[in-house]
């Protein structure tokens, strides 16, 4: 009886010995390495974007002193997050929160009330985050402001059929994103048949190559469909799912994107608790085109052009009017 | 440097609203929870009336206070501390030879502090034992079966592909128990002391980054329904020894029968802990604090 009572304990004592269940601690070194294990063990795009990960921990560990002040703590870590140049990567405490701005040096002008004055004729609907209305007696014109509320496109489409539209703008500017399964169900009424339109991997493990395989995501046709053209129309800020979508129909035949190149953020994020309560957000899987490109550095428009300032302020939509002239 | 106030949260596979379905598939579990705890105990009752005539059976229902430490790696770098609830209802059928318990045990519990660190847990069990008695020395031993699960849905705004995790497990262990009857007084009391620790398990994680399964996500083509989800969840684990996966408990306590010997009252403790050793480890310990109420027929 004690012979196994003693065998129970050891191996009760051999299979609690894993390294995981030491917590760090809650002094800024440890922080610090907390943070940069885990974007190290489960970021995506290092090999992509070339970054060298152990490097960056060299220079920025050195800022780290025992008694540094949290707010210097935050900004050293926010600085080495930004490394990432990615826009889903995200740095959260009880009061402060760091983004990249990955429209940074990009005129990103647009003003859906001019659009809705002087191109739609003060003539348009709105449902959930569409607005939508006729251009010039034939084109389709609609305005997603963020990927939710995906369901009023079916709606949208209904109506463009009805009013036998030549062609459809579909102006995505200023969308950050929201919910791709929107994209891949908006990208579905734009096909005939069942489409690749890219693929998902995600992290596997700790390696930095560590993926697994490649998840297909498809268009299905829909009842409703269009096979004339369409334009897609984007800017910096067509962030998230709104890349997505740039990613998705890029590829197709009578699909063209013009305006800007998109804002990226091309994955899902993963969301970590640090040992001070601080959360790091980081990008843990990606997705890619049918052609195998990544969109997390944006999506180029076939046709790059932009709004200065002026422009807007002059009552001018330099890209839309391109969308309707192309 | 600067902070884009709009912030949208890409996730293909979890959608922005993560949090707020995270929220109310914990309700519709707690709710599924509750349903089963019912049946079960109809269940019970029923074994109850028919099983077993001049034999020693009995119904038990054990009501109390957890309180856990858990980390879930997936989530964070900290043990976070929570208090729950725990209902434990149960039936056992004893000889002279043998001991033949069922119980059902759900727990409920929120740990973690704050806005953004908070999760709420559901952990229902179904657990059957069988044990030998030793003659004339009040121990019994033997194995049991175990069917658990530790959901973990993280709430507060954490809007992530990460945001759920399980541990699910199927548990073929060993466990042996102490019975003594102690009179101090005229009182009698029966002593109770408890422990298990499981054999081999058959386990199921979710993958590195994902809420689902390495098999659903080698399936090659995303269901962006979620088509077959369930299945490939259930069919996702893998086997593991105890260097795998390790559950064990602890649990002493004491009741005082009635005077017509029907009834029983008592309080009772159990220590739990659990851990995993696949891929991203969970580690939780349970302190139960329970007062039990046993009818024997």
């Amino acid at each position: 009886m004690k012979y196994i009572a003693c065998t129970m304990l050891l191996w009760i004592l051999l299979a609690s010995c894993n390294k995981e269940f030491n917590s760090p601690k809650n002094n800024s070194k440890d922080v610090f390495n907390s943070f940069w294990k885990y974007t190290d063990e489960n970021y995506v795009y290092f090999d992509y974007k070339n970054i060298d990960w152990n490097d960056k921990k060299n220079e920025y560990l050195n800022k780290v002193s025992d008694n540094i002040s949290e707010d210097s703590l935050f900004s050293i870590c926010s600085s080495l997050l930004a490394e990432l140049k990615d826009g889903h990567c995200i740095l959260e405490s009880k009061n402060q929160k760091f983004q990249y701005d990955f429209t940074k040096g990009y005129q990103t002008n647009f003003d859906l009330a001019l659009i809705k004055s002087k191109y739609l004729k003060n003539n348009f609907q709105v449902k959930g985050f569409y607005t939508f209305g006729i251009i010039n007696d034939t084109i389709g014109y609609v305005y997603y402001e963020k990927f939710k509320q995906g369901s009023y496109f079916a709606e949208v489409m209904q109506f463009f059929k009805e009013k036998n539209v030549s062609k459809i703008i579909i102006d995505i500017r200023n969308n950050g994103g929201g919910d791709p399964e929107i994209a891949q169900d908006m990208a579905s009424y734009f096909v005939s048949q069942e489409t690749l339109i890219g693929t998902i991997q995600h992290k596997g493990g700790k390696e930095h190559n560590n993926f697994s395989s490649k998840i297909e995501i498809k268009a299905i046709p829909k009842a409703v469909s269009f096979d004339k053209k369409v334009n897609v129309l984007t800017n910096r800020k067509s962030f998230s799912a709104a890349s997505y979508f740039a990613g998705m129909v890029n590829n197709f035949p009578k699909i063209q994107l013009i305006g800007q190149i998109t804002g990226g953020g091309g994955g899902g994020t993963a969301a970590y608790e640090m040992p001070n309560g601080w959360v790091v957000w980081i990008t843990s899987n990606y997705f890619q085109d049918n052609k195998n490109n990544h969109i997390e550095n944006g999506v180029i428009p076939n046709i790059l052009i932009e709004n200065t300032t002026s422009d807007i302020s002059n009552q001018t939509d330099k890209m839309l009017e391109k969308a309707i002239e192309k | 440097m600067q902070v884009i106030e709009q912030q949208y949260f890409i996730s293909v596979f979890a959608k922005p609203q993560n949090v707020r379905r995270n929220q109310k598939t914990h309700e519709q579990i707690l709710d599924y929870m509750t349903k089963y705890l019912f049946t079960f105990s109809i269940l019970i009752a029923t074994m109850f009336k028919s099983i077993g005539q001049g034999t020693n059976k009995s119904v038990f229902l054990n009501v109390g206070l957890n309180f856990l430490n858990n980390k879930e790696t997936h989530y964070t770098s900290n043990f976070r501390n929570g208090i729950g609830y725990n209902i434990l209802i149960g039936y056992e059928y004893k000889t002279q030879n043998s001991i033949n318990n069922i119980s059902l045990t759900f727990l409920n519990a929120k740990t973690g502090n704050g806005n953004i660190s908070t999760s709420n847990l559901l952990q229902p069990e179904l657990i059957y034992e069988y044990l030998r008695t030793i003659p004339k020395s009040g121990i019994n031993i033997g194995g049991y079966l175990d069917f658990g699960s530790l959901l973990n849905f993280r709430s507060g705004k954490w809007a992530a592909e990460n945001s759920t995790n399980y541990t699910i497990w199927s548990s073929l262990g060993l466990s042996t128990q102490y019975q003594k009857a102690v009179n101090i007084g005229t009182q009698k009391l029966n002593w109770n002391t408890r422990f298990s620790i499981p054999a081999f398990s058959y386990l199921i994680r979710p993958s590195y980054t994902f809420p689902y399964t390495d098999n659903y996500l080698q399936n090659n083509v995303f269901e962006f329904d979620r088509t077959g989800l369930g299945s490939r969840i259930l069919t996702g684990g893998r086997f593991a020894f105890l260097d795998k996966f390790l559950k064990t408990q602890f649990q002493t306590g004491f009741t005082i029968p009635t005077k017509n010997n029907k009834w029983e009252l008592g309080l009772n403790y159990v220590f739990d802990y659990l851990q995993t050793n696949e891929l991203k480890p969970v580690f939780q310990f349970g302190h139960q604090l329970n007062l039990t109420t046993k009818f024997i027929k």
